[in-house]
């Protein structure tokens, strides 16, 4: 049943992509050209609204945000971007770029080694990870196998057995990368503050002790929520800073990624 | 029905039944239909109290179509509508359509309250419904004081306004903590005024007369736009309250955790309005008396501030003009100051640079830009740039002004074409460092590939079970590669690991030749002692060709194989060598009998350990 509604949910996916949303693309794009980058982001929006899901599409959705001066909401979009794509150039320079635009930004948390091992392990999807580790597997398993039937007199039997060494080292070496990419999966969502300065407190309430200031474009990681006993509003996220410093804040100030 | 129509004359004498005469008018153009219409009114309870909602549904049968009705205001209540629902039946063989339309009705005061009769024109034929009386109790909920537990309070800072003045509005909405409910974002009716949007509420905790309430605070702003006497208000908020079964709403010290799953458990959802007085109004235009000629609608209280820069240029070179508006009032919709420059200046329009004002855009400041270019060295000073706005607190208008400011400008030298006097030697002046720009990189021109919409892989249970493929390859390879290294290597193994299979063949082609006749005697018993010998010389890792019955006695005896086995393997040695040795001495053997005899001795002993 799930794998026919999946299907489903494909096929209608398929159809709303096939039907209107390159033309409602182009017209988002046409809007930004002419300076209307609200309309362009409402465009680009009803998009995501129907399904449609690209990194293409939150890249342009980010640069209408930068445009229009939301820089949170801009890091947020170009981050989405990047979870599909994380190869593409344009997102990383214009995340980059847009990140130093705020006050949030850290230079030294931008660099050194865990900024490098960062990028080794989100330089690759999880699904890409999970293929790379597979691949390699499937191909060391199938060296060994090779190297066992083979009669030991034949020369290049061990040439079988040595690729089954190296693609074994590999398997070893992408799961860390795999492992990793699954701790973040598994984990508690990441965020971005989109409001200008986030006051985190520490209750739920709005008259609660505040704890610390989060700026726009800052990332949070999203450990609980209370929903609003009030319809139509927003409800609390419980956050987590880098640094472990936890707090409560209104949950239109976080967009999860 | 009969206790209603008795009450009819009473209620026409009532004040409140004057609009009962008009009601819903649905258009019907067309005649009657053969089957009787039938127009009824009718409520879900007749006993409520103020704030509780009841449902008032006009049913239409055999009508045609119509939308929605429109209800006259009805004094003591406010009404909603809910919705439609149509309805198909066949009554002995008749079909009957009817349309049933819900409204919400919450009354806001206490009393016996009458919904009245409505009339329904339908083409020449007017419909009437019978008037409903509701009994209205005073802010009571089966027992619980629904004012003790429910307040909603609208003031505003100012009552006597004039036109377009945005005033600041507090709507405070307290529930009494340990109240399980849902709340609706409460709304507030200001006919005359822009649209009053909500925003996002302050909740805090406060002690109302010793009992301790959430308070959420909505402050909004208001601004008339007719004059005359005005109403803010009433404004409403609906709650679903959890009861309890005893129908009562949870108080404080019934040990209900106050977060958890609202309205789970056993009880039910009650809905209730609250609704808090209208506030009273006056709006006034503002006064023609006095009015600047440069005012273009600022209401509020402003400051101005004006800078130019650059101060000190050259003819031609550009002034930003930036100008400051800070203060309360309409900042939204604040138009820039009038600056108009005098000749042998040139002039760009005005343009909002920026914004910061807080969420409602009242209290904040905005900023133009306005760029000047002097043409001549006699533009040297920026005349003041004026600023005139309405100043409701003290009912009169002002006007700002700042400057004039002096620039300091020079002669723009006249420009030569440059002339190329040469080429530099190559490597005889470095090359600057070249500056790249920074900004972000343009849109992409399509959208590219979707994003995959299936669960990731490692979560999906059929590529995990996949992945135990590769493994069971492996095992099987190792497990038949190291079964071929030891029949190569062990000869014992290898010769008892095909024992058996050899047995069977040679006994299914003994069987054959047992059943060819006397023809193929020799055969036979050739066959079947050659079984024997290679099956025991097998098993045993003995010369196959040394093998005869004295085995028996030397191997398969003392190996604990069963005696009665051993006696059979015997006869089938004895029938063998008579039949090759002595053939004429042999009786009548049944031949099947002795590969049957062979079979269970083969089979006896598969279960030995030799």
């Amino acid at each position: 049943m799930r794998t026919i509604a999946s299907i489903l949910a494909l096929v209608l996916t398929a159809s709303v992509w096939a039907a209107d949303a390159p033309a409602a693309f182009r017209e988002a794009a046409a809007l930004y050209d002419q300076g209307q980058f609200d309309q362009a982001i409402a465009r680009y929006e009803s998009l995501i609204a129907a399904g449609v899901r690209s990194a293409n599409l939150y890249f342009n959705l980010g640069n209408a945000h930068f445009k229009a001066g939301h820089l949170g909401r801009a890091i947020l979009n170009f981050e989405r971007a990047h979870q599909l794509e994380p190869r593409d150039r344009d997102v990383d320079g214009n995340l980059g770029f847009v990140e130093k635009q705020t006050k949030a930004y850290d230079a030294a948390a931008a660099g050194g080694w865990s900024a490098w091992l960062a990028g080794a392990r989100d330089s690759l999807t999880t699904d890409e990870w999970t293929w790379l580790v597979v691949a390699c597997y499937w191909l060391a398993m199938l060296g060994l196998i090779v190297f066992i039937w083979l009669p030991p007199t034949i020369e290049w039997r061990r040439w079988f057995r040595s690729a089954a060494i190296t693609f074994g080292v590999i398997v070893l070496l992408a799961s860390v990368g795999l492992g990793a990419r699954i701790a973040i999966e598994e984990g508690p969502p990441a965020g971005i503050a989109v409001a200008k300065e986030v006051v985190v407190r520490f209750a739920p309430v709005d008259d609660g002790m505040r704890h610390f200031t989060a700026y726009e474009g800052q990332r949070l990681w999203i450990v609980g929520e209370r929903p609003s006993r009030m319809q139509g509003l927003p409800g609390w996220l419980e956050v987590e800073r880098a640094d472990g410093k936890r707090g409560w804040v209104s949950a239109d100030a976080v967009e999860k990624i | 029905m009969k206790e209603i129509r008795n009450q009819k004359s009473e209620i026409r004498n009532q004040k409140l039944l004057g609009f009962c005469r008009l009601v819903a008018v649905f258009c019907l153009l067309f005649p009657c239909l053969a089957r009787a219409a039938n127009f009824t009114a009718s409520v879900d309870r007749t006993e409520v109290s103020v704030g509780e909602q009841i449902q008032l549904t006009l049913r239409c049968e055999d009508m045609p179509s119509t939308g929605q009705p429109q209800l006259p205001p009805l004094d003591g209540f406010s009404v909603a509508y809910s919705g439609a629902q149509t309805q198909v039946s066949i009554e002995n063989g008749v079909r009957r359509d009817a349309i049933a339309h819900m409204f919400a009705l919450t009354p806001t005061r206490e009393g016996t309250l009458v919904i009245p009769a409505f009339n329904l024109q339908l083409g020449n034929q007017v419909l009437s419904s019978q008037p409903i009386v509701i009994k209205v109790v005073k802010g009571q909920i089966q027992g619980v004081n629904t004012e003790d537990v429910f307040q909603l309070k609208l003031s505003t800072a100012r009552t006597n306004l004039f036109l377009n003045e945005m005033v600041p509005l507090d709507l405070k909405l307290s529930i009494r903590n340990g109240i399980r409910y849902r709340s609706q974002m409460p709304s507030i009716a200001a006919a005359g005024f822009s649209e009053i949007k909500l925003p996002r509420p302050v909740e805090s905790q406060e002690v109302i007369d010793g009992k301790s309430f959430v308070v959420y605070t909505f402050r909004t702003l208001a601004s008339p736009m007719q004059v005359g006497q005005l109403a803010l208000g009433p404004a409403q908020a609906a709650l679903d309250v959890f009861m309890d079964s005893g129908r009562r709403p949870r108080l404080p010290g019934f040990n209900d955790p106050f977060f958890e799953n609202f309205f789970g458990g056993g009880g039910e959802t009650k809905r209730i309005t609250v609704t808090s007085p209208a506030v009273p109004v006056r709006v006034s235009p503002l006064p023609d008396a006095g009015k600047p000629a440069d005012f273009t609608g600022a209401v509020g209280r402003y400051a101005l501030d004006v800078t130019a820069k650059p101060t000190t240029l050259r003819t031609g070179e550009p002034v930003t003009l930036t100008i400051r508006v800070v203060g309360q009032g309409n900042l939204a919709t604040l138009a820039p100051p009038k600056f108009t420059p005098p000749a042998g200046f040139k002039s760009y329009e005005p343009v909002v640079k920026g914004k910061q004002t807080d969420e409602m855009g009242y209290t904040g400041e905005k900023i133009f830009e306005q760029v000047i270019v002097p043409l001549s060295v006699r533009a040297s000073v920026i005349p003041p740039v004026t600023f005139s706005f309405f100043e409701p607190e003290q009912g009169r208008y002002q006007t700002l002004s700042r400057g004039p400011i002096q620039l300091n400008i020079q002669e723009s030298p006249a420009g030569a074409a440059p002339v190329v006097v040469g080429v530099a030697p190559a490597g005889a002046t470095p090359r600057p460092p070249e500056k790249l720009g920074v900004g972000v990189v343009y849109l992409k021109p399509d959208l590219g590939a979707p994003a995959p919409a299936s669960a990731m892989l490692y979560r999906q249970t059929w590529f995990l079970a996949g992945q135990a493929a590769p493994v069971l390859a492996l095992l099987i390879s190792l497990f038949a590669q190291r079964r071929r290294a030891r029949l190569r290597s062990d000869i014992r193994y290898a010769r008892k690991r095909r024992a058996y299979g050899n047995a069977q063949r040679r006994l299914a082609e003994a069987e054959r030749l047992s059943r060819a006749g006397q023809s193929q005697g020799a055969a036979f018993y050739a066959t079947l002692f050659k079984t024997l010998q290679d099956y025991l010389g097998d098993r045993l890792n003995l010369p196959s060709s040394g093998i005869t019955s004295n085995i028996i006695e030397e191997q398969l005896r003392p190996r604990a194989l069963p005696p009665e086995i051993c006696q059979a393997l015997k006869e089938v040695f004895t029938a063998c060598d008579t039949a090759r040795f002595a053939p004429s001495l042999q009786g009548k053997v049944d031949r099947e009998r002795l590969v049957k005899i062979v079979r269970e001795v083969v089979a006896a002993m598969e279960k030995l350990s030799l």
